[in-house]
């Protein structure tokens, strides 16, 4: 659930997407219950089946959403002015999960799904690459770009947002 | 050597990992795992015609393949060549007056002879006005399904308090 919550960074359909990979598993449950990487078969179905849904809505939304535009058109500051500020400073610690969770939905999705796929899902970024059926340097320029953008999302001016 | 800008992009890269390695896993909505016994309670209950093709009964997948065969046949036997066995002139010979076909056909005609002759009275460029208003109308209507779903769909699919 987490995995599909992430990478789809929606509610209700990361609920369809896990719904899905458990009625798969429960066709699948014979196999499941003797293998031991049942817990690997799982999140790569959810990963799988969540890329498969970004690519299908992106196709089926394209004129009626901003998938297009997968560049950030917005400003974005320097590393160093970045790193000047305090990110998540003052906050408990249910309230620093939920802000890094906000300001991760928050990306674009062409920056956001890469974050995910390298930091949660522990991917290299050839695997990355070949998950997502782009080069080698896009991927690491996206995750480069997603870090700069998600580190201004924890910043404080993103923050005064929510306050 | 490393330059200051290397510098920063390293303390970015250590930042960012520690914060977000530090998340910890989501819960999944209490109502989830009630809703999958729902949807496999209703899976079970479903007839076999009504599943996927891969998991209806072997005999039945192979009489379905022969019938499909079979009338696909019948179909480009009657089409491609109606008189070769003298089927379609004996067929339609036989047919009853009151069958469906018959007012089809007459309808059928009947759109047939308007639409010429409404393409002869008509003067050419009447045609390419009418072609240009339905396309702009459809334009019209791709637009204004677009701007609802701006507008109201997307706002409340996104997620909640999205920054961008």
């Amino acid at each position: 659930m987490t995995t599909a919550l992430r990478l789809l960074a929606d509610q209700q359909q990361a609920q369809d997407v896990a719904q899905n990979v458990f009625l798969r598993a429960y066709t699948h449950f014979e196999m499941l219950s003797q293998s031991a990487s049942a817990g690997g078969w799982l999140k790569t179905v959810t990963r799988n089946e969540c890329l498969n849904h970004l690519t299908r809505h992106r196709k089926r939304w394209r004129l009626f959403s901003d998938y297009p535009q997968t560049e950030h058109d917005g400003p974005e500051l320097p590393v160093e002015a970045v790193l000047d500020q305090t990110w998540l400073d003052g906050m408990d610690d249910a309230r620093r999960e939920a802000h890094v969770e906000r300001a991760l939905a928050a990306l674009p999705q062409a920056f956001r799904v890469p974050l995910v796929l390298f930091y949660f899902e522990d991917l290299a970024y050839a695997e990355i690459a070949q998950q997502l059926q782009c080069s080698l340097a896009k991927v690491k320029t996206d995750i480069h770009r997603g870090r700069l953008l998600l580190a201004q999302q924890l910043g404080p001016k993103a923050r005064e947002l929510y306050t | 050597m490393m330059t200051q800008h290397d510098h920063g992009d390293a303390q970015l890269i250590a930042r960012v990992e520690r914060v977000l390695r530090a998340q910890p896993l989501q819960k999944a909505p209490p109502d989830l795992i009630e809703k999958v016994y729902q949807q496999l309670a209703l899976n079970a209950v479903r007839p076999w015609w009504q599943r996927s093709y891969a998991t209806w009964p072997a005999a039945t997948r192979a009489v379905f393949v022969l019938t499909s065969l079979t009338a696909a046949r019948i179909v480009y036997w009657v089409l491609a060549s109606p008189d070769r066995y003298g089927v379609s002139s004996h067929f339609m010979s036989q047919r009853p007056s009151w069958l469906w076909w018959d007012s089809a056909a007459q309808g059928l005609e009947r759109g047939h002879t308007l639409l010429h002759a409404l393409g002869a009275a008509l003067p050419t460029a009447w045609w390419y006005v009418g072609a240009a208003t339905l396309i702009g109308f459809y334009i019209v209507c791709v637009l204004c399904g677009a701007l609802v779903y701006r507008s109201m769909v997307r706002s409340t699919a996104t997620y909640e308090g999205c920054l961008l």
